[in-house]
Parts: C-alpha cells; sequence; structure tokens
C-alpha cells in the first residue's frame, strides 16, 4: 500500500486537534485508495474498460473466477490449480484447510484492469498473491505451460506462508514475520519450474560482469528480475548442498528464532554469511570456465547503443536517410519509446520516432514483447497499447506521422507486426477473447481481418518469406509445447497448411528470413542460452547452424538489405543493447533441423474425476480486508478510542469502509462525542462512484480561525471518470449540517452547507527514487459551498496546481511547479503554505489567506546511490541520496490587491537539499535556506528536516 | 520488617522448591505393566501390536490439551503420557481420560516420550533442549539433563536412554541417573530415532547415512548412504532394518554390514516411519499413500491413497493397519488386503501414532485433543 503525501497539503483547513484514531483513519482510509485510484490528488488511471460476467468454478481445493469467454482457459487453470496444490500439499507438509481463490484474465490488458489490488500493474507483472484475501491473480499470456508455472508459482507462496503461519501459531509465537523476498521468490522460481535459459542468462552476465548481489544485500534489488534468478539460485544451492528437506525444515524451525539468518543457522548448521560465500564460490566456479568458450557480444559484434535497455531491433531501407539504419525500442530515459538510429560520419545518431507511456495513443509499446518491422518503402509497423487494446501503428519514418491506424473489436492484444514483400499486407500476432494467440492477417487498403491459424496454441513472431509464399513463425503446437518449448514452423500463403521446421525441447524464436528467401536466421536455446542460429531453407535437408556462441544472450535477429549482416540484441551489464555483425561466408557446420516425424498434438490438462467441479454465478460477498482498533492519549486533549473496518468483495469492485470512535473526556459527553463515517465506493465501471455519510465532532484549532467547536453529520457522493490513463474528472459534493462556535470571538452559527468540487486531473509522471523525475502533473478545480436554505453562498474556490519535470539527463531533472488559489465568499477557505514541502525556509502554514501563488523551481540531482553506516548494533543504509537546489516564490494573502501588489509582496527562499529514500514509504527531506523578500536576503540560513516525496 | 522479609523469603523459597517437584504423580494403585512404553511400542519401533484390535472402534474419550499434539502417548498400567506442542507433558488416567497431572516446562514437546517401570522419560525442543526423567510413583524428578534441541522420539533398552540432538550428535545416558554413557557425531543433524535390536543401535542422520553403533559403546560397525536425508526412525526386527529416506526410497539391510537386501522407490516423498507386521512393511509417503511392501522382498503388495500426507507411523496388529493422515483422519485397513474398514475424522491432521494397550487404541492429533478408542457396538456405524 503506498500512501500519497499530498493529500495531507489538502486544500481544506487542517484540523490542528485531530485524534490519532480519526488521523489515522483518514489516512488508511485514503491509503487504501492508494495512486491507482481515482480519489486520489494525482495519480493515473485504472480503468474498467469491460464488463466481465464473472462466474466462479469450484474445485476441491480452489475457487476459479472467470468469464464465459475463456471458459476453455479456467477448465485447464482448474487442473493445473489442483495438481499443483497436490504437489506442494506433499512438499510443504501441509494441507490447507480453506479453497483458494484463483481470479483468471484472459489477456494481460485485462488483467490490469483489475481491483483486487489498487497498484497499476505494469507489463513485467505476470501473476500475483495478494495478502488480504490470499486471491490469485493470474493473466494468460498465449502459452499453457507459461500459465501452469505461473498458478504453481504463486501457489508456492500461499502454501509458504500458510506454513508459517501455522507453524507459529502451533508454538504459540505471534511474531509473524517472513523470509526474506530472495527467499520467497526464489523458492516459488525454484518449485515451480525448470531452470531456463533466461535464467542462466542473467546469472551468467551477474557473475561475470561483477553484478552479483550478495545474499544480504539482495534488498538493494529487491522485485528485479535478478533478485528472482539470484533467489532461486541460491535456493537450489541450499537443496543441492544441504539436501532438498532442508527446505521444509527452515520453515518447520521457523518458530525457534526471529530472525531468518537465525532460522537459517539453526537449520543448516552454516550461517547467512557463510552460506553466501558458498554459494559465490559455486557459482563463479561454474561460470568463469565459460569464458573460455563463449563470447561477449561485444568482441563479435559492432554495438550500436550503450544507454539504457534497448531491444527489437529492425533495420530501416537507407531510402533518403543515406545509408541502412535501424530502429528499436528503448526505455533509456525511463519511459518506452522507440528510436532510429542512422550511421554518420561523425558518428551515429539517434532520433526518437514515438514516445511511449505518456499519451492515450502510446500508453506502451510493449518493450520486452512485440517486434518491429519497417517496409520497403519506410513505414515502420509498430504495436502500443491504445486505451483498451493494442492498436497496430503504421508511421512514416521520413515525417515521423502516423499515417494509419488498425484496431481490431475481436483482438485483445497484439504484437510483432510483419509486412507483406508488396506492402499490401501485414501478418501479426493476436489475441482473442479466449486468450488463444493465433496469426492473422490485415489488408492495408479496406482493413480486412483474415485469422491464420485458429488453435490453443501460442503463435508468434511471423516473418514474411521475400517471395511471399509463405510466413516462419514461431509456435509451442509441437509435442514438446506440452512443457512450454517453441518451435520453428512454416506457414503456406492461401494454403493454410502448417509444415514444422524445427524441433526439440528448446526454445526457437523469433525468425527471420534473409533478403534471398534460402535461410532463416532465428533466437534459441538449445545449448543453454540463447544464441543466433541460421537455418537453411533452400533445397535439401535443412540444417541449422549456429551463429554466435555469445555467452549471455542474443536475440531478435533482423537482415540487412544485402543479407550480409544482423542486427539484433545482447544482454550484457544487466541491459540490452543493439548490436551488428557480419554473416560469415562459412558457418558452423549444421544439425538436421528436424529428425522425427512430430507427434499427436498435445491438448490442456483437465479436471479428472471423481468430483465434477461446479459452476455458479459470481455474487457480491464481502469480506473483512481490515479491522483495527486504537486508543489513544493526549495530556491535553485526553483519551479516545476507536476502530475501522474495510469490506471489499472477492473482485475488489465493491469496497466499504467504517470508522468510529469516541473522544468524549466526560461520561456524560459519551454519546454526543462520537465520531461515525461509512463509505461505498463502487469500481466495477469506467465511471468509479461512492458515496457516505459521515458524523464527526470536535474540537479544532486553526489558525486562521482559532480555536472552535464544530459538529457536522452528513452525506457526500462522489463520482471519477477516466478519460484515458492519463486523464480523469472527478465530481464530488457533499451536504452537511454545520453547528459551529468559536471559543475564541464568541461567534457561533448553525447552518446547512453544500459544498461541490469539479476536478480535471492529468498525470503523465515518471517517478525517480525520490519523486517525479519527468512527465508532468496537473490539477485543475473549482469549488463551491453554498447554504441550500438561503441560497447564499459561502465561498467559491479556484484551484490549480501545474508540475512539469524537464529532464535534462537520464539522471538530472528540473522541476518546476506552479499553485495558484483563490477563494471568495462569507466563511473563504483558507491556504496555507510553508515549510518543507512547499516554501522552504519558512516555518509550516507561515503564509495563509484565501488567496494563494506558489512557484516552485527545483533542480534535481542525483549525490549518492547508497550510504552504508556502520554501527554496534547494526547497519544504517540510506539509498538514493538527491540533492536539490531550489528557489521558492510565493505569498498567501487576504486583501484585494492589484496584480502589481500582490506581485510586490511574494516573498522567496532558495538553498539546497539533500533527499534520502528509506524503505518503500518514506523520502527523508533536509533543506538549508535562506529566505528572502525580495529587497532584503535573511542572513540567516534555515535548516529543516522533515519527510515526504518531492513534488 | 526483618522477620516479614526472611519470611517472604522462606515462602517464595518453598514454593520454587514446590515447583520444581514435577507434578506428575499417579494415584496410588498404579501397577506397571508391559504396555506400550515408546514410540512403536518396543525399541525396534516395529509398531507391532499382539494384543486383540476389534472393529468397529467407538470414541470412549477425548481430552483436550492447550496446544497440537504431535507426538505419540505411552500407556501403561492405567496411565497414559505424552507432551504437546504448549510446552505441557501430561498424565492422564487411561480409564477415562482425567487429568492427573501435568509438568509445564519451557519449551514445546514434539518427541515420543519413552516409559520403564516407574518413569516417564522425555525431550524438550529448542530453547530447552532438554531431557526429563519423572518418577511416576512419587512426582519426583529422577534427572535431567541439558542434551540439545530433542525433536526426536526416545528409545529405552538396555537401561539406557537414546536420544537424538538436534545438533547432530547422539547420546545414550544410563537411564538411572542419566549419566552419559557414550555419544556419537553424525555429519548432519539428527532428527529421527534410533532403533535398538540386540545390541545393535540404528540411527539415521540427514547427511543421508544409517549408522549401525555398538549399543553398549557407540562404536559405529557400519554406515550405509541412502538416497537421502533420514528424518525418520528405522524398524529394526530380528536383524533386518527397514528405513525410508526423505526422497521416498524404501530400503531393508541386514547384515554385518548392512548390505541392502532390497529397496522400494515410493512415488512421493517419505513422510513417516515405517512400521512392520505379519511379514510385511508399512510406509506412508507425503502423496498420501500408505503402502504394504513384503518385508522379504520388498514387492508391493498395496497402496491405499488417502487426500494428504500420511506423517503418522502406522500401529499394525494380526490383521489391522491403523494411521493418522494430514486430513485428520484416523484410518483403519486390512493388513492384508489394504481395504478400508474404519476410519475417524479428528479436527487437525494426526501426526501423532496411534498406539494400543488392551484393545484400545490412543492417538493424539494436531486440533490438541488426545483421542481413546476401544471396541464399539457390533451395529455401530464407521465413526464420523
Amino acid at each position: 500500500m503506498t500512501f500519497n503525501m499530498e493529500l495531507l497539503a489538502a486544500e481544506e483547513p487542517i484540523m490542528r486537534r485531530l485524534s490519532i484514531i480519526l488521523t489515522i483513519s483518514l489516512i488508511c482510509i485514503f491509503g487504501l485508495l492508494s495512486e491507482g485510484q481515482a480519489q486520489f490528488y494525482f495519480g493515473k488511471n485504472k480503468i474498467q474498460y469491460t464488463d466481465f460476467k464473472w462466474q466462479v468454478m469450484k474445485t476441491d481445493h480452489f475457487e476459479v473466477y472467470f468469464y464465459p469467454q475463456e471458459r476453455m482457459l479456467a477448465e485447464a487453470a482448474a487442473a493445473m490449480a489442483e495438481r499443483s496444490y497436490r504437489e506442494l500439499a506433499a512438499k510443504f507438509h501441509q494441507p490447507l484447510s480453506r479453497p483458494i481463490p484463483l481470479i483468471l484474465y484472459s489477456a494481460h490488458n485485462y488483467f490490469q484492469q483489475t481491483n483486487t489490488t489498487p497498484y497499476m500493474l505494469p507489463e513485467s507483472v505476470g501473476g500475483f498473491m495478494e495478502f488480504m484475501k490470499g486471491r490469485v491473480v493470474i493473466p494468460f499470456n498465449g502459452s499453457y505451460a507459461r500459465l501452469d508455472r505461473t498458478i504453481r508459482h504463486e501457489l508456492v507462496h500461499v502454501f509458504n506462508l500458510a506454513k508459517l503461519r501455522i507453524v507459529l501459531r502451533d508454538h504459540d509465537k505471534f511474531q509473524y514475520y517472513l523470509p526474506p523476498l530472495w527467499m520467497i521468490e526464489g523458492l516459488a522460481e525454484y518449485w515451480s519450474g525448470r531452470w531456463d535459459a533466461r535464467a542462466e542468462m542473467v546469472m551468467r552476465d551477474a557473475v561475470i560482469s561483477g553484478n552479483l548481489v550478495p545474499l544480504e544485500q539482495m534488498y538493494r534489488i529487491n522485485g528485479t528480475f535478478q533478485m528472482y534468478k539470484e533467489g532461486q539460485s541460491a535456493v537450489e544451492f541450499i537443496a543441492q548442498r544441504y539436501g532438498e528437506d532442508k527446505i521444509l525444515r527452515l520453515f518447520e524451525n521457523w518458530w525457534k528464532a526471529k530472525k531468518f539468518r537465525d532460522v537459517l543457522e539453526i537449520t543448516l548448521g552454516c550461517s547467512l554469511k557463510e552460506l553466501d560465500r558458498q554459494w559465490q564460490y559455486s557459482l563463479k566456479k561454474r561460470y568463469f570456465p565459460l569464458m573460455k568458450d563463449h563470447d561477449m557480444p561485444e568482441q563479435v559484434a559492432d554495438q550500436l547503443t550503450t544507454v539504457g535497455s534497448n531491444l527489437k531491433p529492425a533495420v530501416c531501407p537507407a531510402m533518403g536517410l543515406g545509408e541502412e539504419g535501424v530502429v528499436f525500442m528503448s526505455n533509456r530515459m525511463g519511459y518506452e519509446a522507440i528510436y532510429l538510429l542512422t550511421p554518420g560520419e561523425e558518428g551515429n545518431k539517434e532520433r526518437r520516432l514515438v514516445r511511449g507511456e505518456r499519451s492515450p495513443e502510446f500508453e506502451s509499446l510493449h518493450l520486452h514483447r512485440s517486434k518491429l518491422n519497417l517496409s520497403g518503402d519506410g513505414v515502420l509497423a509498430f504495436i502500443s497499447k491504445s486505451r483498451e487494446t493494442d492498436v497496430l501503428n503504421l508511421m512514416d519514418i521520413e515525417t515521423g506521422c502516423v499515417v494509419h491506424k488498425f484496431k481490431f473489436p475481436s483482438l485483445i492484444s497484439l504484437s510483432s507486426p510483419c509486412w507483406s514483400p508488396g506492402g499490401d499486407e501485414i501478418v501479426f500476432s493476436g489475441a482473442d477473447f479466449h486468450g488463444h494467440v493465433d496469426l492473422y492477417m490485415v489488408e492495408i487498403q479496406g482493413g480486412a481481418l483474415s485469422r491464420l491459424t485458429a488453435d490453443i496454441y501460442d503463435d508468434r513472431d511471423p516473418s514474411w518469406s521475400p517471395d511471399g509464399r509463405f510466413l516462419a513463425f514461431s509456435s509451442d503446437r509441437s509435442p514438446q509445447g506440452r512443457r512450454g518449448f517453441h518451435s520453428l514452423y512454416l506457414y503456406r500463403i492461401g494454403e493454410g497448411e502448417i509444415e514444422q521446421l524445427t524441433e526439440g525441447s528448446h526454445n526457437d524464436y523469433a525468425p527471420s528470413w534473409s533478403p534471398e528467401g534460402d535461410r532463416i536466421a532465428f533466437s534459441s536455446d538449445r545449448k543453454g542460452v540463447f544464441n543466433l542460429y541460421i537455418l537453411d531453407v533452400g533445397e535439401g535437408d535443412r540444417s541449422v547452424h549456429r551463429l554466435t556462441n555469445i555467452i549471455t544472450g542474443a536475440f531478435d535477429p533482423d537482415w540487412s538489405v544485402d543479407g550480409r549482416q544482423l542486427v539484433f540484441s545482447a544482454y550484457g551489464n544487466q541491459q540490452f543493447q543493439i548490436y551488428r555483425m557480419g554473416i560469415p561466408d562459412s558457418l558452423e557446420p549444421g544439425v538436421l533441423a528436424l529428425r522425427s516425424d512430430g507427434g499427436d498434438p498435445w491438448r490442456p490438462a483437465k479436471l479428472t474425476a471423481p468430483r465434477a467441479p461446479s459452476l455458479v454465478r459470481y455474487r457480491k460477498k464481502l469480506s473483512l480486508d481490515i479491522a483495527q482498533s486504537a486508543v489513544s492519549y493526549d495530556p491535553v486533549f485526553g483519551v479516545g478510542g476507536g476502530f475501522q473496518v474495510a469490506l471489499t468483495d472477492m473482485l475488489g469492485d465493491h469496497q466499504y469502509y467504517f470508522l468510529v470512535n469516541n473522544i468524549a473526556s466526560a461520561r456524560r459527553d459519551f454519546l454526543s462525542s462520537f465520531n461515525l463515517g461509512f463509505s461505498y465506493f463502487n469500481l466495477s465501471r469506467r465511471t468509479n462512484f461512492g458515496g457516505g455519510g459521515f458524523h464527526f465532532v470536535d474540537d479544532y484549532f486553526d489558525d486562521y480561525y482559532g480555536w472552535y467547536y464544530e459538529r457536522q453529520f452528513g452525506a457526500f457522493v462522489t463520482a471519477s471518470h477516466p478519460f484515458s490513463k492519463f486523464h480523469r474528472i472527478e465530481l464530488s459534493t457533499l451536504l452537511k449540517n454545520s453547528d459551529k462556535e468559536n471559543y475564541d470571538t464568541g461567534k457561533s452559527r448553525s447552518t446547512i452547507l453544500s459544498s461541490s468540487y469539479f476536478s480535471f486531473i492529468k498525470d503523465t509522471s515518471l517517478w525517480g527514487p525520490v519523486g517525479p523525475m519527468d512527465g508532468s502533473r496537473m490539477k485543475l478545480t473549482l469549488g463551491l459551498t453554498w447554504e441550500p436554505r438561503s441560497g447564499r453562498v459561502f465561498n467559491r474556490a479556484v484551484m490549480a496546481d501545474l508540475r512539469q519535470y524537464f529532464r535534462i539527463s537520464h539522471r538530472i531533472s528540473h522541476a518546476v511547479r506552479l499553485v495558484g488559489r483563490y477563494s471568495q465568499g462569507v466563511e473563504p477557505q483558507i491556504f496555507y503554505m510553508g515549510g518543507s514541502w512547499d516554501m522552504r525556509g519558512y516555518p509550516r502554514r507561515h503564509f495563509m489567506g484565501r488567496k494563494l501563488i506558489l512557484l516552485n523551481n527545483e533542480l534535481r540531482v542525483p549525490v549518492i546511490d547508497n550510504l552504508l553506516v556502520g554501527f554496534p548494533f547494526g547497519n544504517l543504509e540510506l539509498r538514493a541520496i538527491r540533492g536539490a537546489i531550489f528557489l521558492d516564490v510565493g505569498n498567501a494573502w487576504n486583501e484585494n490587491l492589484s496584480l502589481k501588489e500582490e506581485l510586490y509582496q511574494v516573498h522567496g527562499a532558495f538553498g539546497i537539499g539533500l533527499r534520502a529514500r528509506m524503505g518503500y514509504f518514506t523520502v527523508l527531506r533536509l533543506d538549508f535556506a535562506k529566505i528572502t523578500d525580495f529587497d532584503t536576503i535573511f542572513p540567516r540560513t534555515r535548516v529543516q528536516f522533515f519527510f515526504g516525496w518531492n513534488y | 520488617m526483618k522477620l516479614r522479609l526472611l519470611t517472604a523469603l522462606a515462602v517464595m523459597t518453598a514454593a520454587c522448591c514446590f515447583s520444581c517437584r514435577a507434578h506428575l504423580r499417579l494415584p496410588d494403585g498404579f501397577q506397571p505393566d508391559g504396555g506400550w512404553s515408546m514410540l512403536g511400542g518396543n525399541s525396534g519401533h516395529t509398531g507391532f501390536y499382539s494384543g486383540q484390535l476389534h472393529l468397529p472402534l467407538e470414541l470412549l474419550w477425548q481430552f483436550r490439551a492447550r496446544g497440537p499434539i504431535v507426538s505419540s502417548p505411552v500407556v501403561m498400567g492405567g496411565a497414559v503420557c505424552f507432551g504437546s506442542l504448549d510446552k505441557r507433558f501430561y498424565l492422564l488416567s487411561v480409564m477415562d481420560g482425567q487429568l492427573q497431572g501435568s509438568l509445564k516446562l519451557k519449551s514445546s514437546i514434539s518427541s515420543s516420550p519413552a516409559m520403564a517401570g516407574q518413569t516417564v522419560y522425555f525431550g524438550t525442543e529448542f530453547g530447552d533442549d532438554t531431557i526429563y526423567a519423572v518418577d511416576l510413583d512419587t512426582g519426583d524428578m529422577r534427572w535431567k539433563a541439558e542434551i540439545g534441541d530433542i525433536s526426536a522420539s526416545l528409545t529405552l533398552a538396555r537401561q539406557m536412554v537414546f536420544v537424538s540432538s538436534g545438533s547432530g550428535s547422539f547420546h545414550a545416558l544410563s537411564a538411572e541417573d542419566g549419566s552419559e554413557l557414550w555419544w556419537f557425531q553424525t555429519g548432519g543433524r539428527v532428527n529421527s530415532p534410533a532403533a535398538v535390536d540386540g545390541e545393535m543401535v540404528y540411527l539415521g542422520s540427514d547427511d543421508g547415512f544409517l549408522y549401525a553403533l555398538k549399543a553398549e559403546s557407540g562404536r559405529e560397525v557400519w554406515r550405509r548412504q541412502l538416497a537421502g536425508a533420514i528424518w525418520w526412525s528405522p524398524v529394526a526386527h530380528e536383524g533386518c532394518v527397514y528405513v525410508g529416506s526423505f526422497e521416498g526410497k524404501v530400503y531393508a539391510l541386514r547384515g554385518e554390514q548392512g548390505e541392502v537386501m532390497w529397496s522400494y522407490q515410493g512415488e512421493g516423498g517419505l513422510s513417516g516411519s515405517p512400521a512392520m507386521g505379519n511379514g510385511r512393511v508399512y510406509v506412508g509417503f507425503d502423496d498420501g499413500k500408505l503402502c504394504a511392501l513384503d518385508a522379504t522382498s520388498g514387492r508391493l503388495k498395496w497402496c491405499f491413497t488417502v487426500e494428504n500426507a500420511i506423517p503418522s507411523s502406522p500401529l499394525t496388529s494380526y490383521e489391522l493397519v491403523i494411521f493418522g493422515a494430514s486430513d485428520g483422519t484416523l484410518y483403519a485397513l486390512d493388513g492384508e488386503t489394504g481395504e478400508l474398514r474404519w476410519s475417524y475424522h479428528a479436527g487437525r491432521a494426526i501426526v501423532s501414532s496411534p498406539v494400543a494397550w488392551q484393545g484400545q487404541i490412543f492417538v493424539g492429533s494436531m486440533d490438541g485433543y488426545m483421542y481413546a478408542f476401544g471396541e464399539g457396538a457390533e451395529d455401530s456405524s464407521a465413526i464420523k
């Protein structure tokens, strides 16, 4: 769960006297609705485009949530889940007592709409298990073997957590703590599938490039793919060195100590440090010798890119560019983008063609999934996610304009388009509602769509032969495909016949026809890691020749126009780069591509007898997510206590929150001192809406109004409609009865008020370790508070918050924020400013008024990436220490002044600051500022130490 | 003031002394008999009961401890003794399950106790690491010895107590006074009980070796490497040793050098100690199969499949084999055919091995209950 610290700088007067419970409650209520939800100050939008008609399939141990279009998938998933359950219950020596909810989506684009988690789900997330209800939520990506592995991976988490909980409970231990993340994910990887080429690639590179992270420091790369693979490697090492039984023993010993390292030592008889040393030594023994017989990519090919990760290269014909170029995808600046690289006399030049992740048209470019392809006349075909589904874009390279888009109502996701030789058609992979990935062809003129394959197999990476008669593609339809292995196939255009080209228990991907049409280059892991191979498809036996022997991995080859070179991507130093190499005149001796006659096609798993699953329609049934209570004591304000509860349904579409507390300081006040709140939010549709009621009573202090008592009760409704992932509008209306008595002035008033706010929000920001680094954020709000009985307007408010982040370099940016607030009326809103979050150098809330203007300028620079300070009691580590050089200008006032007079009254502050990331939720801030009224610079340097993300 | 202080000190000291005295004392009239005195009923841990067991069984009584019961009880002369994960050692009346006494300890008890005469021996786990000897007639603590994390059941034979320590060492103590007679260090951690047959002690370790030692001296006679770690007790009978490895391979060894007579690889991993009776070896696997193997040839006779793993070592008799499973059910099968004859569903998994005494069955469950079953009426249906 993430906090949005901006919420704490809300427009409403901040009540100085808040019971702790209420404060925590409000934070928790809003905190549940983290930045993925529309109710937050900024944040991107998770949009429910699709109305799923959910059903539930109940098996012995699972409740599988699915919609009708993916019925076949659900049945296969249920069978896979039951088989994994049996095996894992045996491995953990622990059956589970309750059915496990498994929520299935037939495509990742659908998966991203799920409300089972408030977080936005990037494409790198292949599934998750969440703690509140123990739900396993998984998307299908076209491969049944991959689905099987993902289900099993998540179920390892389910069993793992259950085992620890039960072991601790059985031994009367209630301090529930978990192993480190590398252990949790490493075990899930180890027990869900085999060690594959990608794992080998990452580990080889980590060891050889010196980037292996020791076990004790693995938290630094928490959540990364390298952490997963290092964890898997470490767990496998434990099993091989100490015995497979030690893994179970580790969990059964969990009650014997309070720290993972102690339990590990009790179980293995060696310390974590020693284990780490042994493991690293075994890796070095395993991988260093490989250098003798393998190559680093930059030693055998020309490296064309150096910064960031660069993938999916495609040769761009010379045309008016002079020489042949290369288009490729990159995330070098944090956002996905497509670049064109052209060689020049003074070096390679790069031009960005497509900016991804900043507009609804290019929400995502599928960096790791979809290839690029150019026609002979320089039109780039690429796929982007645009709102609900994927779109096929055609862009003129020379002008940089998208000349055509294709959107197919029956297809959810697309990938890897390939032009026909004549430029009249494009073939691509597409997934329909059922989730199956097949080959499709679209005619450029007219847009007629044809389906070329229609089956359960995962058909990918089509490549058109130069004579236009064939498609080469990768598919898991061979008998080895049951275990997820992909081979190459040939599709005869017009006839529909499919012929197998390669075979084996390995993966062959990304075929690319040579310009002569007699060879196909492709990427294969048949020798342990991915390398490039060439398949002869001319007359005679088809043989496969190895072309590269790169120690880590080479992918996605594409031929130059003259057929004498290949461009490809290769992995090294934890990144992908683009390379170009010449094809030698003579290749290594080949091996037969196909030796057998194939075999019977495989079918997905099915549930076995004796118990058939039952099917029911999904009914909204609420269950508890959070229940917490607290008691507080304040020496001035007395005692308070209360509790809060959150209930949601299994799909997270319906959320209920309840809050009760009491702040009575005497028995006679008990009944009248209840604070109550309840709210309901419906997230099932594109427009999210909600409402609720409240009764709050308390003494408050406000810098402007002073001490006052207020009792208020009423109701509210709210709605949020997203236009895209980046833009939305919000509307909220509140009606309340307010009885207010000011202790200082003695004045009181009792009235019914209605407040309505309308906001437009835009957020395309890219976040760094301590705050946004790129993109922009904007919020424009109009507010009106009025008295329905008399029609009198209490106050009007206009608020604007505009933020732009100018990227100067990869790690340096210039952040600008302009805030304007204006309120007018009988009881205008008062805005506050001052402190570490806005006007630095000044005390918090130093400026107040019904008008406010603020301009922040801040240059954000890296200072220290990692600082480790050793203490006798342990180490203190500060990661991502960033610097800031800032200039703030602003003021708040009440008087009606002219613009010139207002500008003369502004104050300023300038200085430097440091920000340090502490864990996931907190950033510490230290600022050194001098303040000025623009006539004088006051000599004293103000030091402010606080917390909070950068604006 | 001084007098009050001294009085208080005296009272506190007396209370302390009182608390040092075990609250485990049988009522008058206790007569120790053969009973079921340790894991498997004997030092070889065969699990065989030579008396009569009649089906259907009926629940006679149940006693609730404060925590899960993992270990098997011992039953002798009217007393049922067992330890629990709630850090208590219990003494119940065998007739009605009434609590006769209990002893609060510093750590949990997951190993089965052993009893000889009027003395019961039991060990505690990590955090207390001690083996205790309590005289049930007087309630006195005869002796105690800090050995190490004791999660493996104790074995009594030749007036010695054999105990495995989680640190990897194996100890032989005098049953009389707890003095250490010898100890043996294996290459890994020892979590399995030792089986004693004649002059030999057989011990498995998670270093994958089965050790054969001389009981009197601890001298190693031979060691045999198996397919994986050994978590559970070997079974020793008439010169043969039957033992299983974690990965589910069951071995029969015999001879002066422990030659392997036969081996059987299950489809799943092993989940409990084997038992034997009537020429068969019964083994439970974590895939829910209980299999009967011919003791001489290792040939599979039959397998019976339940929902979940079978962690408890079976109890065998001339006609029946009775075991508990992780699905919380106690099963009774026909020992010859493997046909289900009777079952009872407790609350949670049954990890403890059932024991028998005078036609009654006693077994503990992870739900914290100690159950006692006896012969039911002819027309009573299979229970729960």
